[in-house]
């Protein structure tokens, strides 16, 4: 095997292609959108792009894969004008559909399930009774009056008012924006919680469960964690107003490191004189429902922000240089591509230092 | 008739979901109506605003990801009307531009755009509630174990 340069392959390509675009009984964007809503909540999130319909047909179209459609969603919103930026929004204006605490049973406004099956048994439907069942189990609908949708107050506001946990403050700081510039180490928060936000789900997973292991010092609890509908504001750029654009369904998480003293429990403060404690809080949010992805995010963002911490949780520059879907699995999956002149350039090296050899132990030999 | 200002009117027309057909036939009235008064100052486009948002740790400021959206702007003799939709949505936006304009321009199609508005607005608050009324049930009632 020479080294030989090489050209071709354009029909090959076009028949596999075409095998692809053949297929028989694929699912188009309608029957995604009806279906899949989860999987097109993950793709949007790790396509930075909140477009359900357009993720739903890249879904059909990549076959279901989460990364590949991810993938055709930022190609296209590469093709797109930024008109703008919304007003920012705080998650406390959400229209709650679902709000849970574990780190308090009552909390203010109550806790509410919503739609989830995190409290029954995983069992596969194998012959498609259970959502009837499911049906006839549950409770009549609550007649609803018109006072509007309830309020939620925040969990961690309550601590915040016992001087629990870290005040905020207004940062007038420009966000850092990562699809602009490059990310620099360390990284502003801003950035930290943008790569987050588009991180790789299984990734992000592994990383916070790494935390919860041991590998570091967090021991999260989630304080709360709220999805619903977003109302996203705008100036209007005639009256030069705020204006409410529309809704996103979002899922926000807040969560507490609860270890008591040291590091990785409660943050000793105060100057000279005085000393109290404070709970580190993390941070996680994901488009639509991914919650594991929201909670996962707010693992590691504890874990950054527990001072002294170690581990991978803790690594800003190890989580965020690899956290992206499209990176991470472009640079694993190019090796597909042909590498024959590489490949053929160490060989060479190869060969050229086993020929060395051989003739330095053949000269030694004859020496002798 | 309701006398939405235009702030709201624009909001109505961004969120309109059931029935927003309804703006289309109305701004297909608008335009039969004004011949070559209507101008397109920026013909309906897809592109994308950022998210920002406020997390709750620090207070920082922070671009959570980018939105899909349309907008659109038209002119009507002297009066501007715009409009802004989420998603790829050209005609609605288009028509919600027409119909801005239409009520800034007192067109006589304006009490049935504002009667239509106030359908739209109320259609939006009824799939609120029915929205949470879904959920309702899901409250959590604890007991205490003594």
């Amino acid at each position: 095997m020479g080294y030989t340069a090489v050209k071709g392959g354009l029909d090959a390509i076009l028949a596999a292609e075409a095998l692809i675009s053949a297929g028989d009984g694929r699912l188009n964007a309608a029957q995604v959108g009806r279906g899949a809503r989860l999987l097109i909540d993950q793709v949007m999130g790790e396509g930075g792009l909140y477009a359900p319909e357009l993720a739903a047909l890249a879904i059909a179209q990549a076959e279901g894969d989460p990364i590949e459609a991810a993938f055709l969603l930022r190609a296209y919103r590469s093709t797109l004008p930024r008109i703008g930026y919304t007003l920012p929004s705080d998650g406390r204006r959400m229209r709650v559909l679902r709000r849970i605490s574990s780190t308090f049973k009552d909390i203010p406004g109550g806790q509410v399930l919503g739609r989830t099956r995190d409290y029954t048994q995983r069992l596969l439907d194998v012959d498609g009774r259970f959502a009837a069942k499911a049906r006839a189990a549950a409770p009549p609908a609550t007649a609803i009056g018109g006072e509007g949708w309830p309020v939620f107050p925040s969990v961690v506001d309550a601590l915040r008012e016992e001087g629990l946990v870290r005040q905020t403050t207004d940062d007038p700081t420009e966000p850092a924006d990562i699809t602009r510039d490059a990310l620099r180490f360390p990284a502003p928060r801003s950035a930290r919680l943008q790569a987050l936000a588009r991180g790789e789900t299984g990734f992000m997973v592994a990383i916070g469960y790494s935390a919860q292991r041991g590998l570091g010092a967090a021991h999260p609890t989630i304080a709360e964690l709220r999805s619903g509908e977003l109302p996203l504001q705008i100036r209007h750029p005639l009256t030069h107003d705020p204006v409410v654009l529309g809704a996103v369904s979002l899922v926000e998480v807040e969560m507490i490191n609860h270890t008591a003293g040291g590091v990785g429990g409660a943050t000793i403060v105060g100057g000279e004189g005085e000393s109290s404690e404070r709970f580190d809080l993390g941070y996680g949010l994901a488009f639509g429902r991914n919650e594991r992805k929201a909670i996962a995010m707010s693992i590691i963002d504890a874990s950054m922000n527990i001072p002294s911490n170690s581990g991978p949780a803790a690594d800003e520059e190890f989580v965020l240089s690899h956290c992206d879907a499209l990176e991470s699995s472009g640079f694993v999956e190019h090796l597909k591509l042909p590498h024959y002149v590489t490949f053929q350039s160490a060989l060479d090296r190869v060969r050229f230092r086993r020929l060395a050899q051989l003739s330095a132990e053949r000269g030694t030999r004859n020496a002798e | 008739m309701t006398g939405f200002d235009r702030n709201r009117r624009f909001s109505i027309m961004a969120q309109a979901g059931t029935g927003s057909d309804d703006l289309l036939i109305l701004a297909e009235q608008v335009l039969a109506d004004s011949g070559d008064a209507v101008t397109v100052v920026t013909p309906p486009r897809v592109g994308m605003m950022m998210l920002r948002l406020h997390e709750p740790v620090n207070g920082t400021v922070f671009n959570a990801g980018e939105v899909l959206v349309t907008e659109a702007q038209i002119a009507l003799g002297a009066h501007q009307g715009y409009a802004m939709r989420l998603g790829r949505e050209p005609e609605l936006t288009l028509a919600a531009a027409v119909l801005d304009a239409a009520v800034e321009a007192a067109h006589p199609l304006t009490p049935a755009i504002l009667a239509g508005l106030a359908t739209l607005d109320e259609a939006e608050r009824a799939r609120q509630l029915a929205a949470w009324g879904e959920v309702a049930p899901t409250r959590v009632a604890f007991d205490e174990m003594r």
